[in-house]
């Protein structure tokens, strides 16, 4: 029972990362119809960014929440400042081209920004001592001490606020409704006024922003990364954005969950070298049985 | 003319060797309806097509005049036909935001005042009295709208689950949401009933007479466009074959030509 708890509140934790990066592939699917592979090291790069602030202001005097205040605001700017350009040079062009044109250029943009950052960072692992440290312990007289850390009650109140402001933005502005109405028809859309490529560029700041919030609680929560964490990661937000049902919103966050909380439990009482196989075969079982994910609408044409 | 609302001059459109508009001259007046017809494949589509920047005019000259500016109508295309030229369309099929309810359908026309009165989103977000008061006002424009097609009782429904006629109806009033000078309809009548062509003739004259906004309609529905229209355009084979009223369309004999065909 002990050790089902820590799990839960492990996975919780992993869950919010998957779920903040999943955001940003469901959003960019659901608009342009892409699979933004660059969006695994965008979130990779807000890691870094993340990582260098951290080190910066550990030079200073500043207060805790201030520097994590600020660190969350420079990794968010920095990283929608690349989540915008890679849209600008890499999708913008090939709007109107075919269809996997934009695809075979995400994988390119992936590969371009590992190695960026393998160049301006060096190849080896990044580490950062805790920045939170401590945390409550349960059961502390049972055999198995159950810890729920500070960091990790950060990561979930920070990844919680975060969704609820999304879920403000898009259901209740102007951009947000702008955003749906391209999701369902960019032409008309366009005729109604609205500028459809600024909006879908408001996606990409908004998507990579929030996957450098991810990167940001990864960095905090591991301590190390290297140039290529962006990879794996991003594939298992995908699964996330796949098994919630790729272009819900809601969806991306419940998949985010269900991928951490599944890679903690397999980890936990199964094997750990496997987990990475856990994730990726619920993705094919869940497919098999609901081919639109959980929250995915199945797409009807009517004839 | 300086009364004109829009002028289209010499207007040629030419795919490969097809030539789909072939020196079409026409103007439309302000609050009048002007109807384009003629047989399928004429031309009247392209029409539109490139009066809202779908397409490039081969050559030729479209003119609309917005506050007593003429405006280049080439120069536009994409957003800036409904944002700059006040150019609405709608299409042939229904282009509804289905998954989206009516209330909102109607919002995102309005999106780009709300847009600057949000602050880009950022007032919007904290809910700022400013953008609170716009938003409250677009809801009552959507309103005064909803209540002339009487379907502000279904403002929160999904508009894909509206029937049809409704359907219709509504994407004429989302697009005059936008504030349009001229309201573009293609076909608004086709799947129509008796009972909801009727409805429809009456909100477009309505359109044209309380919000004096001039209306370039495409129709195949006689009873709409004899009933409405002030000014009738022919096309055939992308040509212009005749041009009067709705009275004197009817009786020539180049357009019962050019719909029956001749006797040999």
């Amino acid at each position: 029972m002990e050790y089902f708890l820590q799990q839960l509140i492990n996975g919780l934790t992993l869950g919010s990362v998957y779920g903040l990066i999943a955001i940003g592939y469901t959003m960019v699917y659901g608009i342009i119809g892409m699979i933004n592979f660059a969006h695994g090291d965008i979130f990779m790069v807000g890691a870094f960014v993340a990582l260098i602030s951290f080190i910066l202001f550990a030079l200073t005097s500043i207060a805790l929440p201030i520097v994590l205040l600020l660190t969350l605001l420079i990794a968010m700017v920095f990283t929608a400042c690349y989540g915008w350009t890679v849209e600008k040079l890499a999708y913008k062009p090939l709007r109107k081209s075919f269809r996997l044109a934009p695809l075979i250029s995400a994988l390119g943009m992936s590969i371009v920004l590992q190695n960026y950052v393998q160049a301006a960072q060096g190849a080896r692992i990044k580490t950062l001592q805790p920045v939170i440290q401590g945390g409550f312990n349960f059961f502390e007289d049972s055999n198995f001490t159950v810890t729920l850390s500070y960091l990790q009650i950060f990561i979930v109140i920070v990844t919680i606020v975060l969704m609820a402001i999304f879920t403000l933005f898009i259901t209740r502005t102007a951009l947000g409704r702008a955003q749906r109405a391209c999701e369902q028809d960019r032409t008309m859309t366009a005729l109604m006024g609205i500028n459809v490529d600024r909006t879908i560029s408001m996606t990409f700041i908004i998507g990579s922003s929030l996957a450098s919030v991810a990167g940001m609680m990864f960095v905090m929560y591991y301590g190390v990364i290297d140039f290529y964490i962006g990879f794996l990661a991003g594939i298992k937000a995908f699964t996330a954005a796949v098994l919630g049902g790729i272009g819900s919103i809601p969806g991306a966050m419940l998949g985010g969950l269900l991928i951490g909380l599944i890679e903690t439990f397999w980890s936990g009482y199964i094997s750990i070298e496997y987990k990475d196989i856990a994730a990726f075969s619920t993705l094919v079982i869940v497919l098999i049985f609901f081919p639109t994910g959980f929250l995915g609408k199945p797409d009807i044409e009517k004839v | 003319m300086r009364d004109n609302l829009l002028d289209v001059e010499n207007l040629s459109m030419r795919f490969g060797g097809l030539l789909a508009i072939d020196d079409l001259s026409f103007s439309a007046k302000k609050d009048n309806i002007t109807s384009i017809i003629g047989p399928n494949g004429a031309g009247k589509t392209t029409v539109f097509n490139c009066l809202t920047g779908f397409y490039k005019a081969t050559s030729g000259s479209m003119f609309l005049n917005k506050d007593n500016k003429k405006l280049d109508l080439k120069k536009f295309s994409d957003f800036k036909v409904a944002q700059k030229a006040g150019v609405a369309r709608t299409f042939q099929n229904i282009r509804l935001f289905p998954q989206m309810s009516v209330l909102e359908n109607m919002m995102v026309a309005q999106h780009n005042k709300l847009m600057i009165a949000s602050g880009f989103s950022i007032l919007g977000l904290v809910n700022a009295p400013s953008f609170l008061k716009k938003e409250k006002e677009a809801i009552e424009i959507s309103k005064y709208w909803l209540d002339i097609i009487n379907l502000t009782n279904r403002a929160d429904d999904n508009a894909g689950d509206l029937p049809y006629g409704d359907q219709r109806k509504l994407e004429i009033v989302r697009a005059m949401c936008i504030n349009p000078q001229l309201l573009c309809l293609d076909e608004p009548a086709a799947g129509l009933n008796a009972k909801e062509s009727a409805e429809l003739n009456k909100l477009l004259l309505f359109i044209k007479n309380e919000k004096k906004t001039g209306i370039l309609l495409i129709e195949h529905d006689m009873s709409v466009v004899m009933g409405i229209s002030d000014h009738v355009v022919v096309l055939n084979y992308g040509k212009k074959i005749f041009e009067g009223t709705a009275k004197e369309t009817k009786n020539s004999p180049e357009v019962i030509e050019a719909y029956l065909g001749t006797e040999d």
